[in-house]
């Protein structure tokens, strides 16, 4: 059973083969659980009976308590826990070095976007970045950005909204114009109040609100 | 701000700080002189109406009519009352604060109603210099805006949202 019967050739001739090495994997496996069982067994067994003369062993009646060999016993497992931490943080260390330099290797040796297109699922990433992007937001940053609106304005326009436009604007500059001069001539310090305390969503587009200042 | 209707704003970006804001002693005359005219023009063409159909009942014997001063005053003043009551009210706006961008609100931020608009109206055609008081105010509001809390805003969208709130 070790040795695979090979199929038959044709001329008669049967090529040998070497012994399976799954097969010796397999009857290892095999073997694990029942071990495991007789080990479990066979430990719980010698606690049991061991357990009393261990005790007395290790606090003999009659001895001072620092004379007790269970006391030599727990600093050696102290001394033994410190070592495994310092080993633990080292062997962490050491990781951190090599654990990069065998990715690269490995890395080289691969053609890691080959196997992403083979072996990811691309619809499935692509449907869940987009689950959770706010493409509205991003469509509205994009067209404000370029300024959509004004582009519109500018091939769609005609000569009576820019002058609107234009006439509107001169008309905000010559307000500011007139409030500034008549606050200088009344000696007024800081900027006129000029958002309604009440207009919290009464217009739009208020992007800069002036800061209100008591008369 | 943002938009009310969320999203992206149609308005030209050196504009957009100003929306909201109470507007000047400019603007507001220049949509007042605006408004002037519009009551002017109606008047106008009235009065030839008027004439022209005295012309034709009577074109042997016709003269243009003399209205008289008081006469003419009252009537420019009617007409300017109901003009700027129906568009405070309708609309928040007269064709005047179309033109100039600017919106009337009340204290709330939201349109006049019927009766705050006919006040309003009434105020403003019989007192017409308190317009003057905004370039001393430190708030930009009229004698009218500080009896009636209401404000002028600028405000260059052009449509009104359902619950009458400006600019949506």
């Amino acid at each position: 059973m070790l040795v695979q019967i090979s199929a038959q050739q044709p001329g008669g001739r049967q090529p040998a083969r070497g012994p399976d090495p799954l097969v010796a994997v397999d009857v290892l496996l095999g073997l694990a659980r029942p071990a495991r069982r007789l080990v479990t067994r066979t430990t719980h067994i010698v606690s049991t009976v061991a357990a009393p003369p261990l005790r007395l062993a290790l606090h003999p009646p009659g001895v001072p308590a620092t004379l007790h060999p269970a006391r030599w016993i727990d600093a050696l497992a102290r001394s033994g826990a410190d070592r495994r931490e310092l080993l633990a943080v080292q062997a962490s260390g050491r990781a951190d070095v090599l654990v990069p330099v065998v990715v690269d290797t490995v890395l080289d040796r691969l053609d890691l976007t080959a196997v992403v297109l083979e072996r990811v699922d691309l619809d499935a990433v692509v449907t869940a970045v987009l689950a959770q992007v706010d493409l509205i937001a991003i469509a509205e940053e994009v067209i404000d950005g370029v300024d959509l609106p004004e582009i519109i304005r500018e091939s769609t326009g005609s000569m009576a909204s820019d002058t609107v436009r234009g006439a509107r604007m001169q008309g905000i500059s010559a307000d500011e114009a007139v409030g500034r001069a008549v606050d200088r001539l009344l000696l007024r310090h800081g900027r006129r109040a000029v958002r309604p305390p009440e207009s919290a969503d009464a217009t739009t587009d208020a992007t800069h609100p002036v800061t209100e200042r008591a008369p | 701000m943002e938009p009310a209707n969320g999203g992206v704003s149609p308005l030209p970006r050196e504009a957009r700080p100003y929306q909201g804001q109470r507007a000047g002693v400019v603007t507001r005359f220049l949509a007042a002189a605006i408004d002037g005219a519009v009551v002017w023009l109606v008047l106008a063409g009235a009065y030839v109406g008027y004439a022209g159909l005295r012309f034709l009942f009577d074109p042997r014997g016709f003269t243009f009519p003399d209205a008289g001063l008081v006469f003419s005053l009252l009537a420019a003043f009617a007409v300017l009352v109901v003009y700027l009551t129906a568009a405070w009210w309708l609309s928040g706006r007269s064709y005047g604060c179309l033109v100039m961008g600017l919106r009337v609100v009340n204290h709330r931020g939201g349109r006049l109603r019927l009766v705050g608009a006919l006040v309003r109206a009434l105020f403003c055609a019989a007192f017409p210099i308190g317009l003057l008081w905004v370039a001393i105010s430190r708030e930009n509001r009229s004698v009218q805006d500080m009896v009636l809390r209401t404000s002028v805003i600028y405000d260059w969208q052009p449509r009104v949202d359902a619950h009458g709130h400006g600019a949506a």
